[in-house]
Formats: structure tokens, sequence, C-alpha cells
């Protein structure tokens, strides 16, 4: 069998914590680390966390949104698009001069890329 | 307006044409890669053979789909490829560009040009997965596929549609039947596909400069997956030789396939699925090795007049270890293929050659696509060599033995010798007639069995000198009496 990755252990921590708290969570939690350690997993920590993350505000019904722009994004396109992705959305902006221009939307596992450098590549394949 | 104006306003308007905007695509990333094989996770309506294209432009090939991840091979360079990159899913399914301008190319397992020819301009792709035609659309095989090897066409033959396996040790000329089966066929409206998967580069362009030398070029194909390209490609190439064979199939014209040779794609099969952590099976090989093979050569077909009445004959070729034809993949091909073309190294290094073993050769279905006069002498050829075979082992003794057993051992041994070929010499059906009547009949049996082979030479130029017309008539099929009479006399005109 293959070995559990990082998505399986987010989603495990998730459904064993659950609606839990204070003594009952901290045992859950150990309970947790006893099997990573048995699994020899420790060492995979920060992705398991961000697996459980992206898990969690799935169920939850949050929209994890990064907005990556050229130059710093105007607060009003960024609302716009937060809105078309509903109330619930977490919003990370970020800048990345490569994409030359436009604007590239992730949420999730769906992306929307309208950068200019996504267009001009597109551009040298049908040309 | 002047020329410079006219060029910018024409750029201008092929830039205004192109679509702008930008579509919603569904992305993964990737969590492990290595040794041709890269691991993702997202990509949660990824479909199975869909194609996957990496951050630095490579493509992949999804394969397996699992609960959370993804597994591809990939097709090209994999090394810029790392943990954490995005991976998107183009919604397609793996094809190749097919069309009239593959003919007199060479492309590698994805369908482009690797012969500096500049690129190949199709307007056709097809899947490179394609279900074999339906029993409906079938005929069953009833056209010859002369391969102008006498020992192939006189006692194994093969019918258009048919898939005939070329089966041997390594160095027993294999590869030179199916070479010698693509020189026949020119002026035959043939189209040839070659597939080399996993050849010595160097291999390659040798058979390429022989095909171009004999002008076979003009009607074939050939794709080349090399050895030093991943396994992947050696995988995918007789698909990708099928799919370009089945747009012409589709036209209506008959294509000849080679697969030199499927063993090493059950070894690039088997390289990739233990990467992808298939489960292994016997020798290591997954369990759908027999399915890599069967839908394969499933895709060979003699398609009946509504759909055209084109065809695809297959000739696999598997190369065996020290003549195990009882390995696993020798088995298989042998259950799939209607027959098998079985080489012996023993044969060929006794001068025997093509170095066919006429008693383990076999064709299930070719019998009835032989035009009448082969069927006629082909059945006394094939007589006389099983007497032989028997009597073979006394032929040391000849001095003991009675008058005629010694005959029918002189007689095996000149038919032996006059199945014997040069390489790159194939010869047309009607001389291939002629000789093994004249065999056949005895009127090569005061001739030294050193001196066969030139006084068939002699005897063919004689007949093509003096009696074309009857050589054409044989060609046609015609066996009356008053044909075989002809046959007759001329054999006795030569032998004075």
């Amino acid at each position: 069998m293959p070995a559990l990755i990082p998505e399986q252990l987010g989603k495990i921590l998730y459904e064993v914590t659950e609606g839990k708290s204070g003594k009952e969570l901290d045992a859950a939690t150990k309970e947790f680390m006893h099997l990573l350690q048995e699994k020899q997993l420790i060492s995979k920590m920060p992705y398991i966390i961000e697996a459980f993350d992206r898990y969690s505000k799935k169920q939850q019904g949050i929209v994890d949104l990064k907005i990556t722009t050229a130059r710093k994004a105007p607060k009003q396109l960024v609302s716009q698009i937060e809105k078309i992705f509903g109330d619930k959305v977490e919003t990370t902006v970020a800048e990345d001069s490569a994409i030359i221009g436009g604007v590239v939307a992730q949420a999730g596992n769906k992306i929307l890329d309208a950068s200019v450098k996504a267009q001009l590549s597109r551009m040298k394949h049908t040309l | 307006m002047s020329y410079t104006d006219q060029v910018i306003a024409s750029l201008k308007k092929n830039i205004d044409g192109f679509k702008k905007g930008a579509d919603v695509t569904e992305v993964g990333t990737v969590i492990e890669v290595g040794d041709g094989i890269a691991r993702m996770i997202g990509l949660e309506a990824c479909q199975a053979q869909e194609m996957l294209e990496f951050e630095d432009g490579t493509m992949g090939l999804a394969l397996n789909l699992e609960e959370e991840t993804v597994g591809a091979i990939i097709l090209g360079e994999s090394r810029q490829i790392k943990e954490g990159d995005t991976v998107k899913r183009t919604g397609k399914i793996m094809s190749i560009p097919v069309g009239e301008g593959m003919v007199g190319r060479v492309v590698n397992a994805l369908g482009k040009s690797i012969d500096g020819k500049g690129e190949i301009k199709t307007k056709e792709t097809y899947p490179i997965e394609r279900v074999a035609p339906g029993v409906m659309t079938r005929e069953p095989v009833n056209r010859p596929m002369q391969t102008g090897i006498k020992a192939i066409d006189a006692l194994i033959p093969i019918g258009r549609g048919q898939r005939e396996l070329i089966i041997g040790d390594r160095q027993t000329g294999k590869t030179a039947v199916a070479i010698d089966a693509i020189l026949n066929q020119k002026g035959q409206d043939m189209i040839c596909v070659y597939v080399a998967i996993g050849q010595k580069e160097s291999k390659v362009a040798r058979i390429v400069a022989k095909l171009q030398e004999a002008g076979a070029m003009e009607y074939t194909t050939v794709v080349s997956a090399g050895a030093s390209e991943p396994a992947p490609m050696s995988y995918l190439a007789p698909y990708a030789g099928v799919t370009i064979a089945e747009y012409f199939a589709d036209k209506g014209k008959d294509v000849l396939v080679i697969y030199d040779d499927l063993t090493k794609q059950a070894w690039a099969y088997r390289e990739m699925s233990l990467l992808l952590r298939r489960p292994p099976g016997r020798e290591a090989y997954p369990g759908d090795v027999f399915y890599l093979h069967s839908r394969l050569l499933e895709r060979a077909c003699n398609l009946n007049e509504k759909y055209g009445g084109g065809s695809i004959t297959a000739l696999p070729i598997i190369e065996t270890q020290g003549g195990d034809i009882s390995a696993y993949v020798p088995t298989n091909v042998i259950s799939i293929t209607d027959g098998q073309i079985f080489l012996q190294s023993d044969l060929f290094n006794r001068g025997i050659r093509p170095a066919l073993n006429v008693g383990l050769s076999v064709s299930r279905v070719g019998g009835s696509a032989q035009i009448k006069p082969m069927k006629k002498v082909a059945g006394t050829l094939r007589l006389d060599l099983a007497q032989f075979r028997e009597l073979e082992a006394f032929a040391q003794f000849s001095s003991d033995l009675d008058s005629e057993t010694k005959k029918q051992i002189e007689r095996g041994q000149r038919m032996t010798e006059l199945l014997k070929q040069p390489q790159y010499a194939p010869l047309p059906v009607e001389e291939q007639v002629l000789s093994i009547f004249a065999a056949g009949k005895g009127y090569m049996d005061d001739v030294p069995v050193s001196d066969i082979s030139e006084a068939e030479q002699k005897l063919i130029t004689f007949a093509k000198k003096s009696k074309g017309k009857l050589l054409q008539k044989i060609a046609k099929g015609d066996w009356s009496e008053e044909t075989v009479a002809e046959i007759k006399e001329t054999c006795e005109q030569y032998s004075k």
C-alpha cells in the first residue's frame, strides 16, 4: 500500500478534531501525533497543516481565493472578484511581475488566467 | 496604401482576430516527480488518457486516477518539473496529427517530424487510442499481401488485413523480412508504416536510407521512438503508427504496419507500470500486458465495401531469448495474431536465409487470399518439404537408400535451396510461381544443388524476355489447362 499522503492526513486530522475542544481536542491531536510518529511522517507536518487548512475551509464552504497581479491591485478590483465567489471568501493578494499584466485568480483547483503572459503564450500557439 | 502599410494592416487584422480573454482551467500540484513519472494532487475531474500541461510547457499523459492523486507519464524532458509546480488540464485526449503529409516522413511517437524536412502540414488529428472496428464493419481476409519472399508467399501466405507475427532470436533476419515486405509493395497501391520501437538510431537511419534508395519512402512513413528516448515514447509509438495507418484505411486504402518490435514496447510498459506502482505479475509485467498488445493488434482490419474497403495488415515483430517462444509476451502475441513466421538462428547460421522454420510457421487465414496458381504450386512444395524433413536424417547414408527415397531427398534439397533468397530482392508472385513450378515438376532435378539459384535466375530472365504475356496471365490468377501447358512448355524449352 502506498504511504499516506498529506491530503489524506489533513482529512484525518479534520475528522478526529471536528467539534472537539479542551481536553478532548488535546487527546485527539496527541493520538494524531502518535500516528505520524508511527508512520514516520512528522517531517511532512507543514504540508499536512496546509492540507488540513484547505480541507476545513472546503468543509465550511469558505472559498480560498488567491489573486495575483503584476502591480499593486486596486481595492475595487479585489472586491469585485470576491463578489463573484459569494460571501465566504478569504482572499490573499500577491504581486508577481512575471505575469506582465492582467490578473490571475485561483480558487481551489480552478484557475482563471487572464494574465498577459498566458495570453501571449496562447497567441504563440495559435499563430 | 504603400506596401509596408498593407503588411501592417494585415498584421493588425490577424492580431485582432486572435481570441482574447481567459478561460477557467482546472489545476493540480505536483507532489512527486522522477523517472519520467509525476504524481499530483488536485485535478479532480481529470480524465484517463488526458493530456496535461506542466508549468514549463512539457506535456504529460494521465494514466493513473486514484482517490487523491493522479499519476501521469511525462512526454519529454522531466528535469524542469519540480515539486509544487502547477499542472493544467487541457481537456484533450492524447491525439496525433494524421494526413497525406505523413507519407515519406520520419516522425516521433507524437507525430512530430524528426527528419529535418520541416513541419508536417496536416489538417486532422486522430486520438491515439481508438476502439477497433466492430464485427459488422469487417470482412474475411480475401486479398493477398505479397511479401516478395518465396518461402512466405508460398507456404505462409499473408492476406490484407491479417496480423502475422514475425518471431525469432536476435540476428535471425526479422527486420529483413519486414523491410523486404515494404520494398515489395512498390506499385501495389499500398501505404506502409514502419514503427521502430526502442531501436538504435543508427539502425533506423540505415533502414530509412535503404527505403529511400529503393524508392520505397514514397509510400512509407517511419515512426521512431529511439533507445535514448524515455519509456513513454516506446509505449506510445505503436499506437501512433496504427493511428496514422487508420487515417488511410478510413480513406479506403490498404496499409501495411510493421511494429519492430513489441518486446521493447512491453518492456517500456513494464517500466512505466512499476514506476506508477501498479502491482507486478508474471515476469514483473503488469496484469494488462495482454490487453496492451491485443487492443493494438485488433485495430488491424479488412473493412468491407460499406466502410470504404480499406485494410490494415499488421506485422508485429517479437524477439525471443534463446529461442524460447513459451515466454510470457511471445505466447500472448502468438495467441492474438493470425499466425507466425518463426525464424531460427541455427537455420540462419546454416545459410538458409530467410531462416524460416517451415514446420513451426503457420498462417491461419492467409490461404484463402492466395492467388490460384500459387495455391496449386505451393501444395506440392509443402508436401515435398514435409517428406524431406522426415528423411533428412538419412541424407548422409545416401548410398544405401532405395532410389525412391533418394529421389525425395534430392528433391527436398533442391526445394530448400530454391527457397533461399537474398535480402532486398523481393520477387513478383508470377516469377515465384514459375520457379516453384519448375522445381516441383522435376525440371531442375538435373541441376546440381549448388547451382539452383543460378538456374532459377536464368529461367526467370528467359521467361521475362520471351514469355511476358504468360507471366501476366499468372499474375492475374489464371490457372487454366492452357496456361499450365504453356508453363510446362516454357520449362521444357528452357531446360534443353
